[in-house]
């Protein structure tokens, strides 16, 4: 289990929860129509350096009260991923609102299973959350990271915030997220390709 | 899927129940369990959904 805190911040931090945040898919014009797709998500994780983002609420900060200030650690954008209950990851189903079928064959009681319980495949962090919080126990699942207008967060901050997971657990996950974002994958050549001719 | 607890409301009229001042409770940071299982089950439920939204662009003729 996780150690988080309900308290708000006043600024975004890493490891923070928030609830129904919003990803444009696409905006288009067509014939005098606009259409705009967006995902909602119910419940995301920021994953950005806190260093970054509290140097971000300090530049905004200071650049108000000294307009000579320059902006050089403003953010346009926060990394975040999406939570999924874990139920839900299990059956493939996360993602059915979209009309998107995910592995539903996860042997969630062998080797596999245990692995990702035990936060030991680069992909997924499994997340158990203290029984207070509405949240269930969630899986994010890395591969499905985006990025969010920092100001548009900033907006809704106060009142989709859930909790923030707290120091160390935190750093895991971001670590766990750079690993995942910097491994390399190697092909599986055959005999012939494994000779490369000068 | 979670069973629902049986929410003890015998010996109230619906209007003189006990109410949650949700709004409160988030600012101290503190919700009492008994509160939250049933946010908890609705909020189990939820995933990531699509909304798509058309407007007709109308022009400024001034």
């Amino acid at each position: 289990m996780i150690r988080v805190k309900v308290s708000k911040s006043n600024r975004i931090r890493q490891g923070d929860i928030y609830r129904n945040v919003e990803y444009i898919e696409y905006v288009k014009e067509e014939k005098g129509i606009l259409e705009i797709s967006k995902i909602i998500y119910p419940y995301i994780i920021v994953l950005t350096q806190d260093c970054d983002l509290e140097q971000d609420f300090k530049n905004r900060k200071e650049k108000r009260e000294k307009p000579e200030k320059t902006q050089d650690k403003y953010l346009f954008s926060v990394l975040v991923a999406p939570l999924f209950n874990i139920e839900h990851f299990k059956k493939g189903e996360h993602f059915s609102e979209l009309k998107i079928h995910m592995r539903d064959d996860i042997p969630w009681d062998r080797t596999e299973g245990n692995k990702i319980r035990k936060n030991e495949l680069p992909r997924y962090q499994y997340i158990k959350f203290p029984p207070e919080l509405e949240i269930v126990d969630s899986i994010i699942d890395f591969k499905h990271f985006f990025s969010i207008n920092i100001e548009n967060l900033n907006e809704i901050r106060r009142k989709n915030f859930i909790c923030s997971v707290s120091e160390l657990f935190r750093e895991e996950i971001s670590d766990r997220f750079a690993f995942y974002l910097s491994r390399i994958g190697l092909p599986e050549l055959k005999p012939k390709e494994k000779l490369v001719s000068l | 899927m979670r069973k629902r607890k049986q929410v003890e409301t015998t010996g109230y009229a619906a209007q003189e129940a006990p109410q949650t001042d949700a709004t409160e409770k988030e600012e101290e940071g503190i919700r009492d369990y008994k509160e939250v299982e049933p946010e908890k089950d609705k909020h189990a439920l939820l995933k990531p959904k699509r909304v798509i939204i058309r407007a007709i662009i109308t022009h400024d003729k001034s």
